[in-house]
């Protein structure tokens, strides 16, 4: 069994330049190819050749009136595999004994003088277009005018049936361009810069801008798919909003009582508060309260002032700039203040309020660092004589913090 | 947030009852301190009460008294004691010739002359001018006296007396500062 296949094989190669050399003679074109496939099947195209822009010759006379109109593309090697021009195999039985000569001893340079040589031989192997063996085909058979639609192998003609010639599209019909699908090997060639002057413009096709930048091999036959690479992406930090926060402030207020100055202008005195603030309602607006209890600068509780102070404080702030959430408050608070005078511990109200605007800086999803400058105006409230009396000053204010 | 909104509405009308302050501090002069004047219009001065008591004049001694009192201070009509308890203390009384004739005699008084006793010129924010020193009496008594005169005015000391350091005490530096002679 495998023998007789080799021998079908055998006597089919040997059959075709048979076949065509004896079109050949009768003056008879074999069969021309056409544009079956749309442009976008065509793989790389061959090398240009010079031939090709030349008008083809006049028109051979050919008994077959109902052969297909002329291609206006050279087809393609796949068309040319496809459409073998193989005669009968019963009129290759004769010849079948003797072996054929390899392939390449049956391309010798082409006897043909150009002109004559149909404009579709460009694009075939010398082998098989120019068979030296012309004089060794039979006449043409009564159905010859009809090869060039039909294969004479039985086989082939139940493999691939009649060809059918599908005329050219008009050279001003571009393709449009496919709609945007999926990347395929082929719509991705068909962007590739093409390493040798197409017989056509590509078409005008704007590739997806993420999945664009396709190369092309070293090989015209050959196409690699290059796609950027993309990292996926990270989710955006979303910081969990302030819940609870250590805070530090520093401002400066005024001694009451002393001047360090002729004038009279009373001293100024630092104060230093350590706060606790629990916001309860922390979305784009937040409510805090704050526990403070500040000392004066330089001492604590040994000999100088302090106070302990309830604040409330209303603001915004913006979670979507990342790990750093801006935020600005308004605040007020009361509390206690102690004063030392001369000594003596003067019990005294204390109550203040501003604005700070600051950030937290997020270093986790919970947890950040608090930066904040305020303007702020506390008062202290005592009693001078028998009448309530309150000093305040306007200052500015420093505040650190951490928190969750 | 019931108790939010209770405490924000609290806060806010506690402070709206208090107001936003009487004497801003850091322009005023003497801020939270009262005024003094002495009932023969001899002169005037600043001063924190509390814990200053408002001062009196004693006859015995012809000078007008003013202390801070210690909390546990005792009750009695003897100056003595009130002035022996104090934490602080003042004593205004005239003095004869210029402030530093005045200081030079006082200095005088002091046990080893008072040769280590720093002085200095003093300037009041109402006018007048002097000089002031201070000294250590004993180991809890610390003094520091200033002699001040207007123009045209005599010449009044204010001996202030303290059971701790206060020559650079910014406080009695302030009632120095505010002492006016008429």
């Amino acid at each position: 069994m495998t023998a007789t296949l080799r021998t079908t094989a055998f006597v089919l190669l040997a059959s075709l330049p048979v076949g065509i050399g004896s079109a050949r003679a009768q003056q008879m074109e074999p069969p021309r190819f056409e544009q079956t496939e749309p442009p976008r099947v065509v793989p790389p195209p061959p090398p240009p050749a010079p031939r090709r822009e030349q008008p083809p010759p006049a028109p051979v006379p050919v008994p077959a009136p109902a052969s297909p109109p002329t291609p206006a593309n050279p087809p393609s090697s796949t068309q040319w595999r496809q459409a073998p021009a193989a005669p009968p195999r019963r009129e290759q039985a004769p010849p079948a004994p003797v072996p054929p000569p390899p392939l390449r001893e049956q391309a010798p340079p082409a006897p043909v003088p150009p002109p004559r040589q149909p404009p579709s031989s460009v694009q075939a192997p010398p082998a098989r277009v120019q068979p030296p063996a012309r004089v060794q085909a039979p006449p043409a058979s009564p159905a010859r005018p009809d090869a060039d639609d039909t294969a004479d192998d039985p086989k082939i003609w139940r493999r691939l049936g009649p060809r059918i010639g599908v005329p050219a599209p008009p050279p001003s019909a571009v393709p449009p361009p496919p709609a945007p699908a999926p990347p395929q090997p082929r719509a991705t060639a068909r962007r590739a810069p093409a390493p040798a002057p197409a017989p056509r413009p590509p078409p005008a096709v704007s590739p997806p801008p993420p999945e664009a930048a396709p190369a092309t091999a070293a090989e015209a036959d050959q196409t690699t798919l290059v796609r950027p690479y993309t990292p996926a992406r990270e989710p955006a930090f979303e910081p969990t909003l302030p819940r609870l926060k250590l805070g530090l402030r520093r401002f400066d207020f005024v001694r009451v009582g002393a001047s360090n100055t002729p004038d009279g202008v009373a001293a100024p005195q630092t104060f230093n508060s350590f706060s606790v603030d629990v916001y309860p309602v922390t979305r784009v607006v937040r409510i805090g309260l704050t526990s403070a209890f500040g000392w004066e600068s330089g001492t604590f509780l040994t000999n100088g002032d302090y106070f302990a102070t309830q604040t409330v404080s209303l603001g915004a702030q913006y979670r979507d700039f990342g790990r750093v959430v801006p935020f600005a408050e308004a605040f007020m608070g009361v509390g206690y203040m102690r004063r030392v005078q001369f000594d003596r511990a003067i019990p005294t109200a204390f109550w203040n309020f501003g604005v700070d605007v600051g950030a937290e800086i997020y270093v986790a999803r919970v947890g950040y660092l608090s930066l904040a400058l305020g303007y702020m105006r506390p008062i202290n409230g005592f009693a001078r004589r028998q009448i309530f009396t309150s000093v305040f000053v306007d200052t500015w204010s420093l505040k650190v913090g951490i928190g969750i | 947030m019931r108790v939010v909104t209770a405490l924000m509405v609290c806060s806010i009308t506690g402070l709206a009852a208090a107001g936003c302050g009487d004497i801003d501090g850091s322009t005023a002069q003497f801020p939270g301190t009262i005024l003094y004047v002495d009932p023969k219009g001899a002169f005037e001065f600043r001063l924190l009460q509390p814990p200053w008591i408002p001062p009196f004049f004693f006859p015995d001694i012809a000078q007008t008294f003013s202390v801070v009192p210690p909390p546990d201070a005792t009750v009695t009509p003897d100056p003595s004691i009130l002035l022996m308890e104090a934490l602080y203390s003042l004593q205004f009384g005239a003095v004869t010739g210029d402030p530093v004739t005045a200081m030079t005699e006082v200095k005088g008084t002091i046990p080893g002359g008072g040769t280590a006793v720093p002085t200095g010129l003093v300037e009041t924010a109402t006018g007048s001018a002097g000089v002031e020193m201070a000294w250590q009496e004993k180991e809890t008594v610390f003094h520091r006296d200033a002699f001040l005169a207007g123009p045209g005015t005599p010449t009044f000391r204010l001996h202030f007396t303290a059971q701790k350091e206060i020559t650079d005490d910014n406080m009695v530096g302030q009632m120095i500062s505010s002492f006016r002679a008429k």
